[in-house]
């Protein structure tokens, strides 16, 4: 996980070229609106060995967190969706579980990071 | 000015005949084919054989028997009457439409197939042993100027710009932009493909005005004023048209009588466009030359779809592609993007492969069975990285396939070049004609030293290159020649257009390769190739053969990062005695391939 840190600033850089802070601003909206549901769809599936429903809420969770420069919460999402395609879900469950805090975590620094923006 | 012919044949974008059109041609090249050479042919093709005989029976007198097959059509009218005919018919089809901004298409065919049907009618009244060759020299009255807007689009659309509507000017004009008018440029075309030379010398003269005693000539330039100008018109002009009159005197009709006949000519030129797939149009809406009405909403129509689950993906690629000038319309699942594809028709699709309810391969599949969703770049975007997963989004039929996450640019510049892949396509006609094609033949690829057509596609010569090549080669009696026809077996699984081409593409880079010293590979068309093997007999030819049909097995042709497993069947013949013309040598070793191939993929065939 050293290799991915909480927040890659470039991914920002490329979205504030793209939309400018209004696009940023939208799609960190959009990430904190959407992303509680897909964690608890991710612990829901684990709990009901539901490994499609992994694979596919983790799958999204992985690309949403990448494209804000939540690395290291993308990463987790990828192994997520990895083991749910393998024949060992077995470490599901405890990546599962850290989730949450790498949601929290992460949430935390697109704030800052949003703060420091230039005003729209 | 034979020059400027030659210029324009250089372009490979010149009409011709295809598919079943250039197996008839083949034939009326060859002496010894017979009346039922052509009927074996005909046979494949029951819509085609419909059409000429519709045309064969109102050829024929009143009064005999009804023409039922077509070799009765072919005894009473004649093997070249016949093959002109189905040759102009097949001609239609692959010239519907092309890329010539100042052409108005619809309104050419509409008009040619008022002056076959027209010049028909008069031959049957003033001149009944001319009219099987009417109803062919009416349809390809103004095929010289479909040439020009085939070959040269841009520079012929100014041509129509400038033009008044006369026709002398008209001919003025092209002579001066591009060095040939229509009317020579029809004359040749028209010589080239075989047909009786009554038919080039009397649309020369007609389009010229100078018909003096030629009557085929005459009924031409009646036939063509008559759809020009009263053939489906709201109001009855004719009995004031002087000219008219002129022209009906001219082959010795009178203009009251003449009255009798439009009726019964306007409903076989319906019946005809109906069975063709053309609108049939009044004269008053022919008169539009360009089509600007159409260029605006194009414009607006949002060329790109993307589909994906999650809202914040769905975001950054629309807004991407919005900042990059792209028009784009959304939706968040497969059921949404399917009904969005069907409103709109776009040309790009981004979907994401894992969705609930539809996914992405679905959803591919789901737009492949339809017509407007067989032209579509599709891009499928996954986070698997296994092989199979690829192999199912290829059997998807997805013509593009990115890992994700990816970097948004990445993708846009990918959909761009589906987006320039798709305008390349829609100025290829349909069916299997290469004779328009994508721009650009290399200039440094003469290393045959040949100045004729070139399948743009594959950059190999084309079908005329292999016919005039085999010619030559033919009459050396000094050493064996044999001749490989070779098709790819899956074509006719493929429904993507794109990915038909990338295979044909790929197939040729792999022969060009494989080829010996003095051996001649050329496209004919989509999936198919002649090979010439001078100095090879049978058995060598299907060495040859076996060699290659195992080379493209092993090798497993891949196509954007996925392999599919393609087989190609060969037909083999070579030169002997008895055959008396390269035409035969080619149909030989192509019906090998059919027939054998049939039964049989996936190996070569001698023929027998």
């Amino acid at each position: 996980m050293q290799d991915h840190p909480i927040l890659d600033q470039a991914p920002i850089a490329d979205l504030l070229d793209i939309g400018g802070p209004d696009l940023v601003q939208e799609l960190t909206e959009l990430f904190f609106a959407d992303t509680p549901r897909l964690i608890s769809e991710i612990q829901a599936a684990v709990e009901a060995e539901d490994w499609e429903a992994l694979t596919r809420a983790s799958h999204s969770l992985k690309s949403s967190a990448f494209y804000l420069g939540a690395m290291a919460l993308s990463e987790l999402s990828r192994q997520l969706e990895s083991l749910s395609r393998s024949d060992d879900q077995a470490p599901c469950k405890e990546l599962s579980q850290k989730t949450p805090q790498a949601y929290a975590t992460a949430r935390e620094a697109l704030l800052t990071m949003r703060a420091e923006l230039p005003p729209a | 000015m034979s020059d400027a012919f030659l210029e324009l044949a250089r372009t490979g974008k010149l009409p011709s005949p295809s598919g079943v059109g250039a197996r008839i041609l083949s034939l009326t090249q060859d002496e010894s084919a017979t009346v039922d050479d052509i009927a074996t042919i005909l046979a494949r093709d029951p819509a085609l054989t419909g059409r000429i005989l519709r045309v064969a029976n109102s050829a024929t007198l009143a009064g005999s028997m009804p023409l039922t097959t077509t070799k009765e059509a072919a005894m009473r009218l004649g093997l070249r009457s016949v093959s002109s005919i189905a040759v102009g018919f097949t001609l239609v089809s692959s010239n519907r439409d092309g890329a010539c901004e100042g052409f108005d298409y619809p309104a050419y065919w509409s008009r040619s197939i008022a002056t076959a049907a027209a010049a028909q009618a008069l031959a049957r009244v003033s001149a009944p042993e001319l009219a099987p060759e009417a109803f062919t020299a009416g349809l390809l009255f103004e095929i010289g100027q479909l040439g020009f807007a085939t070959s040269q689009p841009v520079v012929y659309s100014g041509v129509r710009a400038s033009w008044s509507g006369d026709p002398q000017q008209l001919l003025e004009l092209e002579q001066r932009a591009m060095g040939i008018d229509h009317a020579t440029l029809a004359s040749k075309l028209i010589t080239e493909w075989g047909m009786p030379g009554q038919i080039p010398e009397a649309i020369e003269a007609a389009a010229r005005g100078q018909t003096l005693d030629n009557q085929l000539a005459n009924m031409l330039a009646t036939a063509s004023h008559l759809s020009r100008h009263h053939i489906g018109a709201a109001e009855p002009t004719w009995p004031e048209d002087t000219q008219l009159a002129a022209l009906l005197d001219s082959i010795g009709l009178d203009l009251l009588d003449f009255a009798s006949d439009l009726p019964s000519i306007e409903l076989e030129w319906r019946e005809f466009a109906s069975d063709l797939g053309i609108k049939p149009l009044a004269p008053s809406d022919q008169q539009a030359q360009s089509q600007p009405a159409e260029a605006a909403p194009r414009a607006e129509r949002p060329r790109v779809l993307v589909v994906d689950d999650s809202p914040i993906c769905l975001k950054v690629l629309v807004n991407c592609l919005e900042r990059a000038g792209h028009q784009v319309v959304s939706a968040s699942s497969g059921e949404e993007g399917l009904a969005l594809a069907l409103q709109h028709e776009p040309d790009v699709l981004v979907t994401d492969w894992l969705m609930p309810g539809m996914d992405g391969l679905a959803l591919c599949r789901a737009l492949r069975r339809c017509e407007a969703g067989r032209r579509l770049f599709v891009i499928v975007l996954t986070g698997l990285k296994e092989e199979d997963a690829c192999i199912q989004a290829f059997d998807a039929e997805a013509d593009e396939f990115i890992r994700k996450p990816y970097h948004p640019r990445e993708l846009v510049a990918r959909v761009e070049v589906g987006l320039r892949l798709v305008d390349a396509q829609t100025q290829l006609a349909s069916g299997e004609s290469q004779a328009l094609g994508l721009n650009d033949i290399s200039a440094a690829d003469t290393a045959l030293g040949e100045d004729s057509g070139r399948d743009p596609l594959t950059g190999l010569p084309n079908r005329i290159f292999a016919t005039s090549r085999l010619t030559t080669l033919f009459e050396d009696h000094d050493q064996p020649l044999s001749l490989i026809a070779l098709a790819i077996d899956q074509m006719q699984a493929i429904e993507s257009t794109l990915i038909a081409q990338d295979l044909t593409r790929q197939l040729a880079n792999q022969l060009k390769q494989e080829l010996r010293k003095n051996d001649v590979v050329t496209c004919t068309s989509g999936g198919h190739f002649l090979l010439l093997c001078p100095g090879a007999t049978l058995f060598e030819a299907a060495e040859v053969a076996e060699r290659l049909r195992i080379g493209v097995r092993a090798k497993q042709i891949r196509v954007q990062d996925h392999t599919k497993a393609i087989t190609i069947s060969a037909g083999v013949a070579e030169r002997t005695d008895s055959l008396t013309s390269p035409a035969a040598l080619i149909i030989l070793a192509e019906t090998a391939l059919e027939i054998g191939a049939m039964d049989a993929p996936d190996q070569v065939h001698p023929a027998a």
